[in-house]
């Protein structure tokens, strides 16, 4: 669905090089800090922005080269931009309805009844929660092959997030050949949804893993200085001093687990594997 | 494209009281100066600077970015600025024009409405050439800058106007026999000229907000 090969983009201040692959039917997740890059990423994956070295593959294309057609097929929910907030949802419905062939007026108004979303007033109006559940439905309204999701459960309560999880699930279970790319700061949102994820730092891609496999695998070691010097240092991925001692991390917990039972070991998840992959410090012992 | 002008339609329903008071406006124009086409032709230009301003609703917010991952292409999206200027041009100058004759008809004066209707007609081109020259400069820099923009290449006409003055009245240029050939070429086919000259002036700007578009990063 969505293939990025080395895909360059250069700022003044900031270069982006990214590497990633989101298949068919499958929802793959992206974090990363603010500024890290994954904005960009969007931009340059839905040809908002052109790259300037490496090549980028959608729906089989280059996103310049996408027809509009071939957008029908991409669902797209923005965190920093919309339809007009001077519109309302009539209003949009009436737009996606000459914009996309599968667009079902009385279905997107039934949804948007459904979570509760005023059907007439202006979407200036709205709290950040319907905006974000709008952007979300829109982006699903129209049976796309791909969604394309930038921080779609930002500024949800925790009710209203899992209700946006579950209909992305449900979306994605109406058709095997679907595919979402999503990113959050939100990591139990990821973690519950997403089939893989890559974490992206500076503008590079820092890790990939199968959600499976990173909350199985991975995991913390806390170990003190005289622990820390036995510990075998091949399958530590980062390691970061401490005023007890060290705090590692491992995509190998179970090996460290049988061999060392006297140091203490934590379940991996997301945010303890972004806090350490992302530390400066800890990536350079 | 039809729902792209679906869009600024809804849009421009926002702003029924602007367009009520200018309405009101008109019709106090129109029967006060019965004499003139001031009407008509404050309708249409209103218009064509009211047109651009559905690119400012696109800027606000960042929409842009949104709108363009629907599935239109940037082409699309120029051109459809252009369409939706001349249809609103095109209905302003309708209106206009419906008010002036009601005024004149009121009057009793109709024998005026033959030469009133022509001098009405040259402002359909005066709009285009308008609307040529605001789009791209609205779509090149936005709504803030853009009103910048437009008050320097006013500027730029200026003095390039008053250059050429110079020029011909140094050089000599022939120019007296080219406005005695324009003069004398009878009110239809002036008129046909200006509206090509409108057209090929349209065309051009067209060609350049889509390069605009089709370069601009988001």
């Amino acid at each position: 669905m969505i293939e990025l090969n080395h895909v360059c983009k250069r700022y003044e201040h900031f270069s982006l090089d990214v590497s990633m692959r989101v298949k068919p039917g499958c929802i793959t997740g992206f974090v990363g800090k603010n500024g890290a890059g994954k904005s960009t990423t969007f931009k340059l994956i839905l040809g908002l922005t052109a790259a300037e070295g490496g090549q980028a593959c959608v729906l089989g294309r280059s996103p310049a080269e996408l027809t509009p057609r071939e957008r029908q097929q991409i669902g797209v929910a923005m965190a920093e931009s919309g339809f007009s907030t001077y519109l309302s949802i009539r209003d949009i419905a009436a737009i996606l309805k000459q914009m996309y062939a599968a667009f079902s007026e009385g279905e997107f108004l039934e949804q948007c009844r459904r979570f509760e979303l005023p059907t007439d007033q202006r979407i200036g109006k709205f709290s950040t929660g319907m905006k974000a559940k709008l952007k979300v439905l829109t982006a699903a309204s129209h049976q796309a092959k791909l969604l394309v999701l930038d921080e779609p459960t930002s500024g949800l309560d925790v009710m209203a997030r899992n209700e946006l999880l579950d209909m992305l699930r449900d979306y994605m279970e109406q058709d095997a050949e679907r595919s979402i790319l999503i990113s959050s700061h939100i990591s139990s949102d990821l973690e519950r949804l997403c089939d893989d994820i890559y974490l992206i730092h500076q503008g590079r891609i820092l890790l990939h893993e199968d959600t499976d496999v990173l909350l199985g695998s991975y995991g913390i070691l806390k170990a003190d200085a005289a622990q820390y010097a036995r510990l075998d240092p091949r399958y530590l991925i980062r390691s970061r001093r401490e005023g007890f001692g060290y705090t590692c991390l491992t995509d190998q917990q179970q090996y460290y687990r049988d061999n060392y039972p006297d140091v203490v070991l934590e379940k991996g998840n997301l945010d303890d594997v972004i806090l350490m992959m992302v530390d400066e410090a800890a990536a350079g012992m | 494209m039809r729902g792209l002008l679906v869009k600024d339609f809804r849009l421009l329903r926002q702003r029924t009281r602007f367009f009520v008071l200018l309405l009101v406006a008109a019709l106090c124009l129109g029967m006060t100066r019965q004499d003139s086409t001031l009407v008509i032709s404050y309708l249409t230009l209103v218009m064509a600077l009211f047109s651009a301003s559905s690119i400012s609703y696109d800027e606000y917010d960042n929409c842009y970015c949104f709108l363009l991952t629907l599935p239109i292409d940037r082409r699309t999206y120029a051109r459809e600025k252009y369409l939706f200027g001349m249809i609103l041009g095109i209905s302003a100058w309708l209106v206009g024009s419906l008010i002036h004759c009601m005024a004149v008809v009121s009057q009793g004066q109709p024998a005026h409405l033959y030469e009133d209707f022509m001098e009405a007609l040259m402002y359909i081109p005066v709009f285009v050439a308008v609307l040529s020259l605001i789009l791209p400069v609205q779509l090149k820099y936005g709504a803030e800058r853009g009103r910048m923009a437009l008050v320097v290449i006013m500027g730029i006409l200026a003095v390039v106007i008053m250059a050429m003055n110079q020029i011909v009245k140094t050089t000599g240029l022939p120019v007296g026999r080219l406005l005695t050939l324009l003069t004398g070429m009878g009110d239809w086919m002036f008129l046909l000229l200006c509206f090509a000259i409108a057209a090929a002036a349209a065309g051009i700007s067209c060609r350049i907000s889509v390069r605009i578009m089709e370069k601009k990063e988001l």
